[in-house]
């Protein structure tokens, strides 16, 4: 029952106003656009309140593909992740609806804004729902289709459409590692189900002498590259900066609370599956740890304010790879769900921001919003504190718990580098606040703000600020009288069997360390820049050498423009050698014998009366000739 | 000699006749431009074809083809009046006769 609601409602709201697209109002449009993922919401929160985390649902749509063994259906189930995974995204993807619905209202496309969103929300339901890898596979590119064609949707800019052009053949890579990855299970397990996948290797691991069938670590690795490409890690991830060419309303949607974890999520629901291969989990947390540093880095430098906040969420999403290395799944979806909050808000305030200025995206050109956007600096603030992880805000509780899950599974060197990371975003966050908010006014603000952007700014921000208390540290329940339960870690206990224990003084200290250091961080950095530092700092030549590599983002861009160049000039040399001469001859050769088969067989047909009486006459000659012979 | 065997088969002599007036017609409807000669040879072939019919009864002594030979030459007037209808009705529409320029067939290039 609802499964069906969670899957029908959007694609009946899709294609619905699909098909009504010419005659449909903009008004009517947007509010069944808009009510689809509501109801969807309100009937998972409905379902969660009634013990909905602790059964599983499962619905069958009829049967797909039947070949000799293999049988596949339309089957989805509903269990605790997954519900977690719809609650994010129906509820994230409601506000940034409503959002939008005002945000889009002048914009001519705005019904086939809401048609996209709608058939992403549907997509991405699909992939959070699927019970087998060929149907998650289907979501999965429903939703690259869907970020594709929002990326692009000012399609007459051409910049905007190559970004979402970019963005689909990156994803494209990934895909096909993913489908390679699929095959790879089927082909050992002979089923495409998750949950036999991870059974199998929940009953071995409990057995003292099991090893891992040793050809299936292919397998888990070409998962992985799929599920960096969706995700955006190294060396797939300069996609997602370039993805910011799309309606900002989008970037919070698609590319910052949803689409983007998709690839986190395939990884937690096949845990069991990866706990069977430590090295290849070792594996996914260094590149996470790679990509965290390298874009937190880029960030600190990035004039663009989305661009900022494009690279801070590829370095929490790696966040996310870590944990999921150290085997703290529980902690990894932990971050994914206030991530999803807080980036959401981040990019709903950029969103209003950049609007108010007109469309200004530079954050060295902004300047004083503080006093002039004060709803939106109070809601920003509250997303950029649980970005940097302050307590109470919900990204300390996350983070601290992937940091302490880095430290005690003893991966000191990665926990190093989280904690590295998690000052640079301290460092880059404060930047940007003070760029934007703080700094003298540059651009004038067109507009005030819209009350109507309040309701989801306002949800999220609250959100942003409380959500951290599903999971209370483990210190904390022991200080805290009545004892307080980790919540998430007790939903997802099927999927994250492993607990990190440790000393408590051991937590303590490293949630001491790392709110002080951010404290501090913020304190120099707020100093730093308001006596503007070009006079007081002391500049050094390989000081400024690294800063302009940080600006150019590790040359990364430029590295790809050429790949992208070379492909660019292979096809035009395939073009110009293969197509204009070999196959233009090829086709100018054909032509003309065609032309001179045309001309035999048009003599017979040439309207003159006597050839005809000629060629009966002939004929009844031929006849009667035959008949003697005979 | 030769025209000893010829008159051997003096029986014959209508056939060949026949068969020389047959040629005669279908050279003309072949070669001439003329739609009316055309008919005309038309007319001939058939009178050829008639005239070898009746030779053949006489030779095997069938004495009822006279019967047919009438009918054939009703036909064949029957046949004739369509046709110059015809010519009329194509003289009108194309103000000639000509039939290598009767085509509403368009050519190509």
């Amino acid at each position: 029952m609802i499964l069906a609601t969670l899957l029908f409602s959007p694609f009946l709201a899709f294609l619905f106003n699909a098909l009504t697209f010419r005659s449909s109002s903009k008004k009517r449009a947007g509010l069944i656009a808009l009510l689809a993922p509501a109801l969807c919401f309100f009937c998972c929160l409905f379902y969660g309140i009634n013990d909905g985390f602790k059964q599983q649902s499962s619905l069958t749509l009829g049967e797909w593909i039947h070949i000799g063994d293999l049988s596949l259906s339309f089957s989805f189930s509903l269990d605790a992740l997954s519900l977690l995974m719809c609650l994010l995204i129906t509820g994230v993807g409601s506000l940034i609806h409503i959002y939008s619905y005002f945000y889009m209202s002048k914009d001519p496309g705005f019904i086939r804004y809401f048609i996209y969103l709608n058939l992403f929300v549907f997509m991405m339901l699909v992939l959070v729902l699927a019970d087998n890898l060929p149907l998650l596979f289907v979501g999965w590119e429903g939703v690259g289709l869907c970020s594709y064609l929002l990326i692009g949707f000012w399609f007459k800019k051409e910049e905007k459409t190559e970004a979402g052009l970019m963005a689909f053949i990156v994803n494209r890579i990934g895909d096909a590692f993913l489908l390679l990855g699929i095959f790879l299970l089927f082909s050992h397990f002979k089923s495409f189900q998750f949950a036999d996948i991870n059974l199998f290797f929940k009953e071995g691991l409990l057995k003292e002498d099991f090893t891992a069938p040793q050809n299936l670590w292919l397998a888990g690795l070409f998962l992985f590259l799929g599920a960096v490409g969706k995700s955006a890690q190294i060396p797939l991830y300069f996609w997602l900066p370039k993805a910011m060419a799309g309606p900002t309303p989008v970037s919070a949607l698609i590319h910052a609370a949803t689409m983007v974890t998709a690839g986190v999520y395939l990884l937690i629901r096949l845990s069991h599956f990866y706990m069977a291969f430590p090295w290849l989990l070792e594996a996914i947390a260094w590149t996470g740890a790679f990509t965290a540093l390298g874009s937190a880095l880029i960030a600190c430098k990035s004039k663009d304010l989305k661009g900022v906040l494009a690279y801070s969420t590829i370095s929490q999403l790696a966040y996310l790879f870590m944990a999921v290395g150290v085997q703290a799944f529980s902690a990894s979806l932990f971050h994914l769900l206030t991530h999803g909050f807080f980036k959401a808000l981040l990019f709903l305030c950029a969103a209003s921001i950049i609007k108010a200025l007109g469309g200004e995206q530079n954050i060295k050109k902004m300047g004083g919003l503080a006093r002039q956007m004060p709803f939106t600096f109070r809601c920003y603030m509250a997303g950029a504190l649980a970005l940097v992880a302050l307590p109470p805000f919900s990204g300390f509780f996350s983070k601290d718990e992937i940091l302490w899950s880095l430290f005690s599974s003893s991966h000191y060197s990665l926990f190093t580098l989280a904690l590295l990371t998690g000052f640079l975003t301290t460092f880059y966050m404060t930047r940007l606040t003070f760029y934007v908010f703080f700094d003298t006014a540059k651009t004038k603000v067109l507009s005030k703000e819209r009350k109507a952007f309040h309701f989801p700014l306002f949800t999220l921000a609250g959100l942003s600020v409380f959500s951290g208390f599903m999971g209370i540290p483990h210190l904390f329940s022991e200080i805290l009288p009545f004892h307080p339960p980790h919540l998430l870690h007790e939903i997802l206990k099927e999927f994250s069997p492993r607990y990190f224990k440790g000393a408590l003084w051991q937590e303590a200290l490293i949630m001491l360390f790392s709110t002080g250091v951010s404290l501090l961080v913020i304190t120099l950095t707020f100093l730093y820049y308001r006596r503007s530092y070009k006079t007081s700092f002391p500049s050094h030549p390989l000081f400024t050498r690294g800063e302009k590599i940080l600006e150019q983002g590790f040359y990364v861009p430029q590295f790809v423009g050429f790949i992208q160049a070379l492909f660019v000039k292979f096809s035009q040399f395939i073009f110009s050698k293969g197509e204009l001469v070999f196959f233009k001859s090829l086709f100018f050769s054909l032509i003309s014998s065609l032309l001179s088969l045309k001309k035999v067989l048009t003599s017979v047909q040439n309207s003159n009366l006597q050839t005809y009486a000629l060629s009966f006459l002939l004929g009844l000659t031929l006849i009667v000739f035959l008949l003697f012979i005979n | 000699m030769l025209l000893d065997s010829f008159f051997s088969l003096s029986g014959f002599f209508p056939v060949f006749l026949a068969s020389g007036l047959f040629f005669i017609g279908m050279t003309g409807v072949l070669l001439r431009k003329n739609l009316l000669v055309i008919l005309m040879s038309l007319e001939l072939m058939l009178s050829a074809v008639n005239l070898n019919f009746l030779a053949f009864a006489k030779i095997y002594g069938h004495e009822e083809a006279p019967i047919y030979i009438f009918f054939i030459i009703c036909i064949a007037a029957a046949e004739a009046g369509v046709g110059l209808a015809l010519a009329v009705r194509i003289y009108k529409k194309f103000k000639t006769l000509d039939v290598s320029s009767l085509s509403l067939l368009k050519d190509d290039q």
